[in-house]
């Protein structure tokens, strides 16, 4: 049976980069849980390959194979000698699959949502849904949606930080060093609006103007990696005009996810569906390329210009603080050092690093709601890693790593954005001052 | 009997859940990391030794192929199904660490536990086992076992048979004996040296006894680099003429550094011909010196610059490098083949020439990434599998270079296994009489050629030189 195909060339030459060497296997969170060859990176590239070549039809099982057995973390990615990218490959097949077997309404829901600028991720919003459906914190507490506990999944806030917040937050005493572009993304806008406060306080306070586009959706992320390439391009559309912008010094985020979509995936997903024949000009692959290369993540912004920081004072109560590297920050941007150089920079923090800070925490968005058992499974090697720093805060940079890190570990622990650490130390900083 | 029937009883042993048997999953299990490629019936996953010793019973009878595989990254076409049959993988449920005995410096260990695993849990002990191949990250230790694996550490240290003291084996018939123990020295015949290495054709390790070691004092690592090869070489064999035992004595060439510095970033000099990864280890006192006397060595043979890792973290900057240089040449071209012919130590540059002169006759690009200590070359040579003409040329390329390291007096492989892939080049090594004694031994333990069938010999004498095979 003829095929279409799965994808555009550059992907494609992955394929024949793969030497099967089997080194992605011990850095991919769910093979170390399986340790069956279909649930690592090789076995995939490998399907992939024979998928290409007309060797093998697609089937439900391939399809389904391709949802349920990777958290999208990008681990085999950042440790292929060979430079296999695996992410691409995974697009292409689950695009296709998803064209020929169908999306599940659960996930059909989930993304109509989010292009239509809802919210971030599967998880919240049936915890949300199941908040209001069943109500009562009896009964909360007894559901589970997957490996997520109800009761302990965050409300919304009363308003959305976009309704929070000026278009443009200007630093306090004129003298502007930089105009920086925020990219908040879903999860600050409707869930952790107190992080996306600590980014424009901190930033202002180092004499940075921030402009706050209301306009500006869904990363898109969640569906470019659900089969939905159509769904993905109006939101590529939607906020490649408002961000890919040659007047501003960088366009700051905050949540790891968003970060690699923006910088990332976008030009690979214009590129691939143009080369197979969709409607993408190059006008759009340009901006997506200029878009890119103003990215970065809040933190690397902070760190590599900290000289701009109000001086911290020392004092205060010593807090005791590990971090958690988010996979799309870590492995899929190579941000690392910068959030640790913050905190260690704060007078207050005694900072101290956890075993396996880099391995994956489990969630992948939804998939902690559709394999809720392999998931756990991850989440609970991260969560003892964490408790046993005794830390009182474990910092992250990544909303769905907050989220599923704080459903599992001892509630006694507060997992926090990196910012909000360097937001209070400033205030108590400032406050001491009198 | 039916497949369908077989797959009835397999499940009764080991349950329907631990059965894979779509098309996906036989691809799944069609390849290692090697160029051959073949497709299983299915795919079992036991969790006992009775489990195995039921399957095999069960292949026995019915003259089914039964093919053991660890994590499938052999580089000879080890645990390829060639001739179809049941594949049997250890990796998901037979991968515990039996015993931790530290005083008696020994442990027991599933063959399925990888071997990265085994010493992050030793060096909770401050203690090692000592083979180190490339692979350690995602290999097991039935596969080590298997293949008689080497790596930098073995110049000073030995191979993995010399770590390996006993087993508990599953013979071709379901039988379970146990071979060796756990002293140094066992009485009776050295099974369990005859099965180390035998590549899976002889019988199925379910346990295995190891020796450990207590981790050294200290460590010193250095790097030297080199404006030729051949005095890379020479600076290999004065160390070793001078008395010292390094733990480790590796070296990358040109290519091969292009290829590392391309991914690790590292800082290494692109433009050098070639590098020495060269370890010491010991105890604290008297390494300094040591070293001082290496560095002077390297210096004398015309080293560029020689370095001395400052820390634990340039130490495993260099190392996960050099372990990873298979995998980066992957990105000077898609595809490599690996040939591990080893040659006496002395041989080195002659060699090394040799291989070069290889490389321009087939028009092949070929990068060498070997442990010299041992003689054991890597030479990698590049292509992409879709040219199939360059294909061709790189088969011819790496059959010379086997008969240039035998008539040097070397081997056609040093550590990784003879597989599929080597099968081709036994004749340029063992007399026909030789092959027939290997023969006699397979047919002791394996007389119906069940356990990995068309591996390490071929049974039809003839057929023993026949060089096609099956490639992906
Ligand atoms: C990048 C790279 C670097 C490498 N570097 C080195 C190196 O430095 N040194 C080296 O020696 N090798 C090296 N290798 C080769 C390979 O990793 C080793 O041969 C390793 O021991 C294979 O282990 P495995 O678990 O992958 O075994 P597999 O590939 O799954 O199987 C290998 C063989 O072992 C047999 N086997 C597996 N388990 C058992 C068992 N329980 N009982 C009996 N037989 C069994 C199989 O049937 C097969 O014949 C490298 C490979 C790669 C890809």
């Amino acid at each position: 049976m003829e095929q279409k195909p799965f994808f555009g060339k550059e992907a494609a030459e992955n394929i024949y980069h793969c030497i099967r060497c089997g080194l992605c296997l011990p850095h991919c969170p769910v093979y170390r849980e399986m340790r069956e060859e279909s649930a690592g990176p090789r076995g995939k590239v490998q399907i992939s390959k024979r998928l290409y070549e007309g060797d093998l039809t697609l089937s439900e099982e391939i399809k389904d194979n391709y949802f349920s057995t990777c958290l999208l973390c990008g681990s085999c990615v950042a440790n292929c000698p060979s430079g296999v990218n695996l992410l691409s490959l995974l697009q292409g097949v689950r695009w296709r699959g998803v064209q020929k077997f169908g999306t599940s309404w659960k996930n059909r829901l989930e993304f109509k949502m989010l292009s239509t600028h809802w919210m971030m991720s599967a998880s919240v919003i049936m915890a949300e849904w199941a908040r209001r459906y069943f109500g009562g914190e009896w009964i909360e507490s007894k559901i589970h949606l997957g490996a997520l506990s109800v009761d302990r999944i965050p409300p919304f806030s009363e308003k959305t930080f976009t309704e929070m917040v000026p278009e443009v937050a200007e630093p306090p005493k004129g003298n502007v060093k930089a105009k920086v572009l925020y990219f908040h993304g879903c999860a600050t806008k409707y869930l952790n609006v107190g992080v996306g406060m600590a980014v424009v306080e901190v930033l202002t306070k180092m004499g940075v103007e921030v402009i706050i586009p209301k306009e500006q959706g869904c990363c898109g992320l969640p569906v470019f990696f659900s089969g939905e390439r159509k769904t993905a391009l109006s939101m590529i559309r939607n906020n490649l005009p408002l961000f890919a912008r040659d007047d501003v010094d960088a366009v700051i985020i905050d949540c790891a996810t968003c970060g690699s979509s923006l910088k990332n995936e976008y030009i690979h997903i214009l590129k691939d569906l143009r080369e197979l024949g969709e409607d993408v000009t190059a006008d759009e692959i340009r901006a997506a390329e200029l878009l890119s290369s103003k990215i970065q993540d809040v933190s690397l912004f902070i760190d590599s210009h900290r000289d701009w920081l109000p001086e911290i004072k020392p004092g205060g109560e010593k807090i005791r603080v590990t971090y958690h590297d988010p996979c799309h920050l870590a492995k899929a941007q190579g941000v690392r050092s910068q959030p640790r150089n913050i905190l260690k920079s704060i007078p207050n923090v005694e900072y101290i690093e956890m075993n396996g800070a880099d391995d994956c925490c489990g969630g992948g968005g939804s998939f902690q709601i559709d394999y809720p058992e392999i998931s756990a499974k991850i989440t609970k090697r991260k969560t003892d890693n964490i408790e046993a720093t005794n830390a009182q805060f474990c910092a992250t940079g990544c909303p769905g790593c907050m989220l599923t890190i704080s459903n599992h570990v001892d509630p006694a622990i507060k997992v926090i954005h990196t910012v909000q650490i360097l937001q209070q130390a400033l205030k108590r900083s400032e406050n001491s001052n009198g | 009997m039916e497949k369908k029937q077989l797959l009835q009883k397999l499940a009764e042993i080991v349950g329907k859940d631990d059965i894979r048997t779509s098309e996906m999953q036989l691809q799944e299990y069609s390849y290692d990391a090697s160029l051959i490629k073949g497709k299983p019936d299915c795919i079992v996953i036991p969790e006992s030794t009775l489990e195995v010793s039921r399957i095999a019973r069960l292949a026995h009878e019915n003259h089914v192929p039964l093919i053991v595989r660890g994590t499938g990254s052999s580089l000879s076409g080890g645990p390829v199904p060639v001739r179809g049959g049941i594949v049997l993988l250890t990796t998901p449920k037979m991968n515990r660490i039996l015993e931790i005995d530290i005083p008696n410096q020994r442990v027991v260990v599933e063959p399925g536990v990888i071997t990265l695993q085994l010493k992050n849990e030793l060096a909770k002990y401050g203690y090692l086992y000592q083979p180190d191949p490339a692979s350690e990250k995602t290999s097991t230790m039935g596969g080590n076992l298997a293949e008689n694996s080497g790596g930098p550490l073995c110049f000073k240290y030995g191979v993995t048979t010399n770590h390996i003291l006993g087993a508990e084996l599953v013979l071709a018939d379901g039988e379970v004996i146990n071979v060796g123990g756990k002293s140094l020295d066992n009485p009776g015949l050295d099974l369990i040296g005859l099965v180390t290495g035998s590549e899976g054709t002889l019988a199925i390790a379910t346990k295995i006894i190891l020796r450990i070691m207590p981790k050294n004092e200290g460590v010193k690592t250095l790097l030297a680099i080199f404006d030729t090869v051949n005095d890379g070489a020479n600076t290999v064999s004065e160390i070793v003429k001078s008395g010292m035992v390094p733990s480790t004595l590796e070296m990358l060439d040109n290519l091969a550094i292009k290829a590392v510095e391309t991914f690790y970033k590292i800082g290494l000099p692109t433009d050098a011909a070639g590098l020495l990864l060269i370890e010491l280890d010991g105890l604290n006192d008297g390494l300094d010196r040591l070293a001082g006397q290496i560095i002077e060595i390297c210096k004398k043979n015309n080293a560029r610059e020689v370095s001395l890792a400052k820390n634990n973290a340039e130490r495993d900057q260099l190392w996960t490098a050099r372990k990873g240089a298979f995998g980066a040449t992957g990105r000077l071209r898609p595809n490599y083949l690996v040939n591990d012919g080893t040659v006496p130590r002395t041989k080195l540059p002659e060699t090394l020439r040799r291989v070069g002169e290889i490389g321009k006759k087939y028009n092949v690009e070929i990068a060498n990434v070997f442990h010299a200590g041992d003689g054991n070359l890597h030479p990698l040579i590049l292509f992409d599998e879709r040219d199939k003409d360059e294909l061709a040329r790189v088969h011819k390329a790496a059959f010379e270079i086997l008969q240039v390291c035998v008539e040097v007096g070397g081997t056609i492989t040093g550590e990784h296994g003879v597989g599929v892939e080597k099968l081709g080049a036994l004749s340029l090594l063992f007399s026909p009489a030789d092959l027939n004694a290997l023969r006699k031994i397979k047919r002791v333990f394996d007389p119906d050629d069940i356990l990995n069938p068309g591996k390490l010999i071929l049974m039809e004498s003839e057929s023993s030189e026949r060089k096609e095979v099956v490639y992906a």
